[in-house]
């Protein structure tokens, strides 16, 4: 197998490209597939004050690295959890890549500042852990970027995590959940600006990625995950991948390019409600809620201009 | 050959010299699903993995474990739990 851009012996190949590569040209792969992704989606600018997301697995510190090389102001996000061991091993990862980077490690411990952890959290509002897990990270993680005035949060969701949620809520069809699934996500009230950079890298990639790179991550899956209905949706997908590569890809990106827009009208009605909601909540006269930041309702007001021209010609 | 799974944990001992797809295949692992690691580097999957070598098979599906199947544990000659 050799690689196809210079035609040494490959390590790994990429089926649903066809191609197969070095460690040197896979690496610089899956830089060109990010970059592409913050491109196409208008992510963010080179000169943007960036949050990233960190858990201290595989996708999370690999965004981090991509955007650390390619010149990006990157600043790291860690949520302790209390989950036992599993917490202390993913911060370790976490903190011995920041320091050997001499990067900035935002703490945020959700024991000791909070006072509760995911599993305690989980039992006492009735929930299965990762739906608590999701809530509580959301919620800080949204609080850390917005009290760190930063222009953007950055999420390690990668092609398989978009594939498995996508492929649920098409089994459920989530119209509202559909809507919301999109690489970039507007800041709305109280919300920063959210993007997926990865969306273009499969699990294999950003894992093959941080092998080659010599980025330690936590490879024990956290012990409360087990069972997660996304596992077995990934499960799935990987089964048809295996006998027809690019299923997955072309199952996303197809949704993005033909099929997202038809569900943003529950997203905008949803999103609207929540903003008249708030601006009742704070008392705020809706005139003075347009006047909002200008970051905070660009992209949105861009995104709901562009869907009212479409709904008005017909489309 | 060794063959160290990672999540669950477990140690196989196989037959080589075998090719890394054979590997795969012999585990009931899907390709998709893993990476197979030899002295730190990642070995593609027409690599000849001799009976002399030690690979670990990392999975790399974030939120969970994969189970290897054991339903064709012809060429596995012996293999050994760990607590993980």
């Amino acid at each position: 197998m050799k690689c196809v851009v210079c035609r040494e012996p490959a390590v790994i190949d990429v089926r649903r490209a066809n191609s197969n590569f070095c460690q040197d040209h896979f690496v610089r792969f899956c830089l060109e597939q990010m970059s592409r992704a913050v491109r196409e989606f208008d992510m963010f600018s080179p000169e943007a004050k960036i949050l990233v997301a960190v858990s201290g697995g595989k996708d999370s510190l690999a965004v981090w690295d991509m955007l650390q090389r390619s010149g990006y102001q990157a600043d790291g996000l860690y949520l302790g959890l209390g989950i036992t061991d599993y917490s202390d091993t993913s911060a370790h990862f976490a903190r011995t890549f920041a320091t050997a980077r001499d990067l900035k490690l935002i703490e945020v411990d959700l024991p000791t500042e909070y006072g509760y952890d995911i599993p305690t959290g989980a039992r006492t509002a009735g929930r299965v852990p990762c739906s608590a897990c999701g809530t509580s990270k959301r919620h800080l993680f949204d609080k850390a970027a917005l009290d760190g005035s930063y222009d953007v949060l950055v999420t390690g969701h990668n092609l398989d995590d978009e594939a498995a949620v996508l492929f649920g809520n098409v089994l459920r069809w989530q119209t509202e959940y559909l809507a919301r699934q999109m690489p970039v996500l507007s800041a709305w009230l109280g919300f920063p600006e959210k993007v997926k950079p990865l969306i273009r890298l499969s699990e294999r990639d950003t894992a093959a990625d941080c092998v080659i790179s010599g980025i330690d991550y936590i490879i024990d899956e956290c012990p409360m995950s087990s069972g997660n209905k996304h596992l077995r949706y990934k499960k799935a997908l990987n089964s048809i991948e295996l006998v027809s590569p690019g299923t997955k890809f072309d199952f996303y990106s197809g949704f993005l390019r033909k099929d997202s827009h038809l569900f943003r009208t529950a997203y905008f009605e949803h999103t609207e409600n929540h903003a008249t909601a708030e601006r009742s909540r704070h008392a705020i006269p809706a005139e003075v809620s347009h006047a909002q930041p200008v970051r905070i309702a660009t992209r949105a007001e861009r995104s709901t201009s562009s869907l009212h021209a479409e709904l008005e010609a017909g489309q | 050959m060794i063959v160290r799974v990672r999540n669950p944990h477990s140690e196989i001992q196989m037959p080589g010299p075998a090719l890394v797809s054979v590997i795969l295949e012999r585990l009931g692992i899907n390709r998709e699903s893993v990476l197979v690691i030899r002295n730190g580097m990642i070995v593609a999957g027409d690599e000849r993995i001799e009976d002399s070598d030690e690979v670990e098979v990392r999975p790399v599906i974030s939120g969970g474990a994969f189970e290897v199947d054991s339903t064709d544990t012809s060429q596995v000659m012996s293999r050994k739990r760990f607590e993980s």
